[in-house]
């Protein structure tokens, strides 16, 4: 099936997610629903020499080995296997892009770091934190023979990832692709974050009055992409289709965004402009809303310029913390299963609304809604803007 | 895969051998006084991005010479085995030693792994997608293949294509003796891509551009030769090709051979140095230079592989 301009069109067959409110899809989206919240206390390291100690952590896994790799592996088969996809039958037309800020082996050399009392290097930790290395695994593990590409670009990074693996397919590179995103908690980025302040001593509150940070997480999700006509062809369930993309860079500051929004709406204005479809036609947004003051106001006044002030946005930040290059991959699978449930999960934590947030943000209770488009934001570190739009897929 | 034209490049790192003053080559002199000129802004960061910020100068200042003219939507593509994971690994081992309470803050700002897309975006003004590659000696050519993608979905109107890795001891260590590369080193290469009907002055074409996977090691070869087979289909017998891989190769791999590539071009750099994310790049620029030598004309073939299973390649004409 071809799109307008030859493309060919991209469809989600099968999500695989795990959270710090647990492993699986349904299982993760009925707490989401719930307004569950997965912060508890830091537990991943010493932390007593940190002002704020509060996080969102995956479980213990029983086997050793690196973490990150484990989650992803996990969120992956579960992908693959709701999707039913052979990718053994063309491997070479399979392909897999992991976004994510790099933290695979750091975790693990951190911790051989404290054990041993010193920080040395060697070839097998060079190799295990080349930031590429957990792609190139997860390949190997899956069988993708096609296109294997680790992309960062901070916490934007899961929605480019889906991006990149979309175009893989409408090009006619690839007819099934892997696309999401993995991080865990690890001290470099805790303290990176909490040295720039940014980190809420308490829950993470988006939109709120009382806003104060961030609360770190850490997760993996992957959605299984597959050009449409063959999706149909074996009988698989479409579950929706990525309509468009679109990302820029603000250009403006290694840490804070533009304030203006230039940047993202650019992103979110060529992600509209990519489905063809616009601002009216949306019916829900998963906004990238961290709970840090600069970029909530930058993104609810960019919403509210968008879309108005009634669109249902909701973060789910709230629930399961900033998960870093994981993030958007997350949250598109959120999208997906808001458009296969025609419900959208609340923002939990919200008691006063901010003016400078026009947003209807879905405070504390999730909501029963009509969602035929969903847009996912990402808006990270650095300026990097990404936006992506699902759509149901009939 | 559609085309891209090649309106200028720049290479340069320390692992390189001097081309003097030859056009877009970049001594390690010519970074210092670089990094000397905007010591203001550069002071806090990591070489990495002062490295890539001083060849994008090189190729923005010969392309544009006023920032004014350069157009709004010029993306950022840099493919780099390591990042800047390298100092993310230092600001761990401060982070041990002293606490976290005693790391100086402005480190914080250098910790990112994607820092050079991220510093050279804001110093350059590059609004469009911004976005780092890692997949070992073959970052570059996705980044590559990245960018003649992008241009085609019409997202832009110009990518700078890069490949940088830097010194540091994770790069040291994973090109110890006996160890995948041997020794693994600096050095940066970076092209300026834009659509063919963009009228500006041509260096070359981009034809076609790939990167795929092999899931074994002894797969790894034919891999490869399946990939060159897509990448030339139809187009003539390269005069030249460029390979980078895995320790010092005796002989053309098989896909060369196929390919019927009669010359196996060096990269000048100093022996023994395996380039890792700068490698796809630096030999587009090898095989252009090749094409622009008056008489010569025709294709050139890059091919790249890693250890751990990627593979690269494109193929590159002559300005027409």
């Amino acid at each position: 099936m071809q799109g307008k301009g030859g493309y060919r069109r991209v469809v989600v067959t099968g999500l695989g997610l795990v959270t710090a409110l647990g492993s699986g899809v349904e299982r993760v989206w009925k707490d989401l629903l719930a307004g569950r919240d997965a912060t508890g206390d830091l537990s991943r390291f010493p932390a007593e020499a940190y002002r704020i100690r509060r996080a969102c952590e995956v479980a213990a896994r029983a086997r050793s080995g690196i973490l990150v790799e484990t989650i992803a592996a996990e969120a992956a088969e579960e992908a693959l296997a709701q999707s039913g996809v052979d990718p053994e039958a063309a491997p070479e037309r399979f392909g897999l892009i992991l976004g994510t800020l790099g933290s695979a082996g750091l975790a693990e050399y951190e911790r051989q770091a404290r054990a041993a009392g010193r920080a040395g290097m060697d070839a097998a930790w060079a190799r295990s934190l080349m930031p590429g290395t957990l792609a190139a695994r997860l390949a190997v593990r899956f069988g993708c023979e096609g296109s294997v590409a680790t992309v960062l670009a901070a916490c934007a990074s899961g929605n480019h990832a889906i991006a990149l693996a979309r175009r893989r397919i409408r090009s006619g590179e690839a007819d099934t692709m892997l696309a999401g995103g993995a991080d865990v908690l690890t001290q470099t980025q805790y303290t990176h974050f909490h040295n720039l302040r940014s980190l809420s001593p308490g829950f993470c509150r988006p939109f709120d009055r009382h806003r104060r940070g961030l609360v770190i997480g850490e997760g993996a999700a992957f959605l299984v992409l597959e050009e449409e006509r063959r999706a149909r062809a074996r009988g698989a369930e479409l579950l929706a289709r990525v309509l468009g993309a679109g990302s820029s860079s603000d250009a403006h500051h290694m840490t804070a965004p533009d304030p203006t929004g230039a940047g993202a709406g650019r992103a979110l204005s060529e992600a509209l402009r990519d489905a063809q479809l616009d601002a009216g036609q949306v019916q829900y947004v998963s906004a990238h809303g961290t709970g840090t003051p600069h970029n909530d106001r930058m993104e609810g006044a960019l919403l509210g310029r968008t879309f108005g002030p009634r669109l249902a946005t909701s973060s789910i930040k709230s629930m399961i913390g900033h998960c870093m290059g994981a993030a958007s991959a997350i949250e598109a699978v959120v999208c997906v299963l808001s458009l296969r449930d025609q419900c959208v999960p609340p923002t939990i934590h919200f008691e006063e609304p901010d003016p400078e947030c026009p947003v209807d943000c879905v405070p504390n209770c999730a909501r029963e809604l009509p969602v035929k488009v969903a847009v996912n934001n990402a808006f990270g570190f650095g300026g990097n803007n990404s936006s992506v739009v699902l759509g149901a897929h009939a | 895969m559609r085309e891209a034209a090649i309106t200028g490049w720049a290479a340069g790192g320390g692992s390189l051998a001097c081309r003097g003053p030859a056009e877009g080559w970049l001594s390690p002199e010519a970074v210092d006084e670089f990094a000397q000129r905007h010591r203001k802004a550069l002071r806090y960061l990591n070489h990495g991005s002062v490295l890539t910020a001083a060849l994008v100068e090189s190729v923005l200042a010969r392309r544009w010479p006023s920032a004014e003219a350069r157009p709004g939507s010029v993306a950022l593509l840099v493919g780099s085995a390591f990042g800047n994971q390298g100092e993310t690994v230092r600001y761990f081992r401060s982070i041990h030693a002293s606490g976290p309470a005693d790391v100086a803050p402005m480190m914080s700002y250098d910790v990112a792994v994607n820092s050079f897309t991220s510093f050279c975006s804001i110093f350059f003004g590059c609004k469009g997608p911004v976005q780092l590659f890692s997949s070992g000696a073959v970052s570059g050519l996705e980044a590559l293949a990245g960018g003649v993608s992008l241009l085609d979905a019409g997202a832009v109107e110009a990518v700078l294509v890069a490949g940088v890795d830097c010194e540091s001891d994770l790069v040291t260590a994973y090109g110890l003796p006996g160890e995948a590369f041997s020794p693994a080193a600096e050095a940066g290469a970076v092209l300026l891509l834009e659509r063919p009907s963009s009228g500006a002055p041509l260096g070359g074409r981009v034809l076609s551009a790939a990167t795929c996977f092999a899931v074994s090691d002894g797969g790894r070869s034919a891999t490869l030769s399946r990939l060159t087979r897509g990448l030339l289909q139809g187009r003539q017998t390269p005069r030249g090709a460029v390979y980078t891989g895995p320790r010092a190769v005796p002989a053309r791999p098989p896909a060369l051979a196929e390919a019927g590539a009669p010359a196996w071009l060096e990269i000048p750099a100093r022996p023994g140095a395996a380039l890792l994310g700068a490698a796809g790049p630096l030999g587009c620029i090898v095989v252009l230079e090749r094409l622009r030598t008056p008489g010569r004309g025709g294709v050139g073939l890059v091919v790249s592989e890693d250890p751990l299973g990627w593979v690269g390649g494109a193929v590159l004409g002559a300005a027409e």
